[in-house]
């Protein structure tokens, strides 16, 4: 193969670079007009956008409870939840979108299903599952709604489990 | 195929990026159980190559050090700076992601050969290639200014229009295959392969001593590049790693700093300003006029 000195190679180096970003440009174009373009993946007014991080391992589902009432969010009380979803676990991180979910505040309870028995498993007070809020509360202290309260938009929480 | 273009968040692209870099750490960890192993029943593991390997994590805490300190605050400040006067207006997809790790791998390509072939850039990377061994804790053994100079390379990236965190993402693409080669363990890969990737082979060539193999294999995940610019140099005798004047030393500090000390040692004997320039910007090898 015949090669090229330095100054040919980085002038066609500069033209790679310039080509690549035009082409990617246009492809993300492409993406704008995609009709898998939802209103929720720009994250303004378009709902609240859940990315979920930390899960040890893929067995079961992760479960996500949305809740607008203070009440509601200190009883966990599904019966006056505002958004809920299933999803599957898996170790990297997870989305989960609530597109209808425009206007807050909200708060977020999640556990990690990993048995899929429907429930939050504890051996007394002691969690044996993982579990997450929203806002920026540590492992040991359930936080208030006001704590936990998020608007619309993208959040992200790390999923706690207990040693 | 719609999840190749729908759009990605700057947080889900820096949430793959620690998934990515933390599990590649685990694993490299079991890859050089492995490859220790092999050098025990070998009877080549001896107080030389622990001392090496075990030299070589107190750099990374040496470079992890300075990046918290030091380079990680001037990164963000450049790379946002830059986004301000971005040319193109580039989505974030897996699509666009893949078009700037191709882009990011060329980036590498030259600063890689920068490191190399100019005397501020050798100063830091010598110290990734002064082990006289070849493991995977050789790809964590790394200079003070190892986090420095990929901000020059790859800030052009972030100028034509794609994300920084897109262009961090890219970069540890890059920098997590590169890692993956360092190892004996692998032989030659299938001819087509060798032809276009990136190989444990082509870079034990990189690693060598040997006249044949300087300054040769600067690829990072594809080795059209070298083969296109004229660098490239096929594995055949047997490579001797190091430098060409071995360090022979197992002392962190001394492996971390030699560098920096040989170029201020050779920038303080040159006589008169432009020697004393030339040692910084020209070739390690590049001795001073009289």
């Amino acid at each position: 193969m015949s090669t090229l000195p330095l100054v040919p190679a980085l002038a066609v180096s500069a033209a790679l670079f310039v080509g690549g970003a035009w082409l990617a440009s246009e492809v993300g174009a492409l993406a704008l007009v995609s009709p898998s373009e939802t209103a929720a993946a720009d994250g303004s007014g378009g709902g609240l956008t859940v990315i979920v991080e930390g899960l040890r391992s893929d067995a079961g589902s992760l479960v996500v409870l949305v809740f607008d009432d203070a009440e509601a969010f200190a009883a966990t009380d599904t019966e006056r939840l505002v958004g809920y979803l299933e999803l599957p676990a898996g170790l990297g991180p997870i989305l989960a979108r609530f597109t209808d979910l425009v206007a807050g505040p909200y708060a977020v309870t999640l556990w990690h299903d990993e048995d899929s028995d429907g429930d939050f498993d504890t051996e007394g007070d002691w969690p044996l599952e993982g579990y997450g809020w929203s806002g920026s509360a540590g492992p040991e202290t359930i936080p208030s709604f006001a704590e936990a309260a998020v608007e619309p938009g993208e959040i992200a929480i790390r999923i706690f489990y207990a040693p | 195929m719609e999840w190749l273009t729908t759009r990605l968040s700057e947080a889900e692209v820096w949430a793959w990026e620690s998934f990515l870099s933390d599990w590649f750490f685990v694993i490299s960890l079991g890859l050089l159980a492995i490859e220790l192993v092999r050098y025990a029943i070998r009877k080549r593991l001896g107080w030389a190559l622990t001392g090496d390997t075990l030299a070589n994590f107190v750099t990374l805490a040496a470079y992890l050090g300075l990046s918290f300190l030091v380079f990680g605050a001037l990164y963000v400040t450049v790379f946002f700076t830059a986004q301000q006067f971005a040319v193109f207006e580039i989505e974030t997809s897996w699509l666009t992601i893949a078009i700037c790790v191709l882009l990011a791998d060329l980036a590498y390509y030259w600063e890689h050969r920068f490191l190399h072939r100019v005397g501020l850039g050798w100063a830091t990377h010598t110290v990734h290639h002064s082990s006289p061994h070849f493991n995977i804790s050789v790809a964590y053994r790394f200079g003070p200014m190892d986090d420095l100079w990929p901000i020059a390379f790859h800030v052009p990236l972030v100028l034509l229009g794609f994300d920084p965190f897109v262009v961090f993402f890219s970069e540890l693409v890059v920098q997590l295959y590169q890692t993956a080669l360092h190892t004996e363990l692998v032989g030659k890969l299938p001819r087509p392969i060798e032809a276009v990737m990136n190989t444990p082979s082509h870079h034990r060539v990189h690693h060598g001593s040997n006249p044949q193999y300087l300054d040769k294999n600067y690829a990072g995940m594809f080795i059209v590049w070298d083969r296109m610019f004229g660098t490239f140099a096929e594995e055949q005798e047997p490579v001797v790693y190091g430098t060409v004047e071995p360090l022979e030393s197992v002392n962190p500090l001394t492996i971390f700093c030699h560098g920096l000390a040989d170029l201020a040692k050779r920038v303080y004997k040159a006589d008169g300003l432009a020697n004393k320039l030339g040692v910084l910007v020209r070739p390690p090898d590049w001795e001073p006029a009289p």
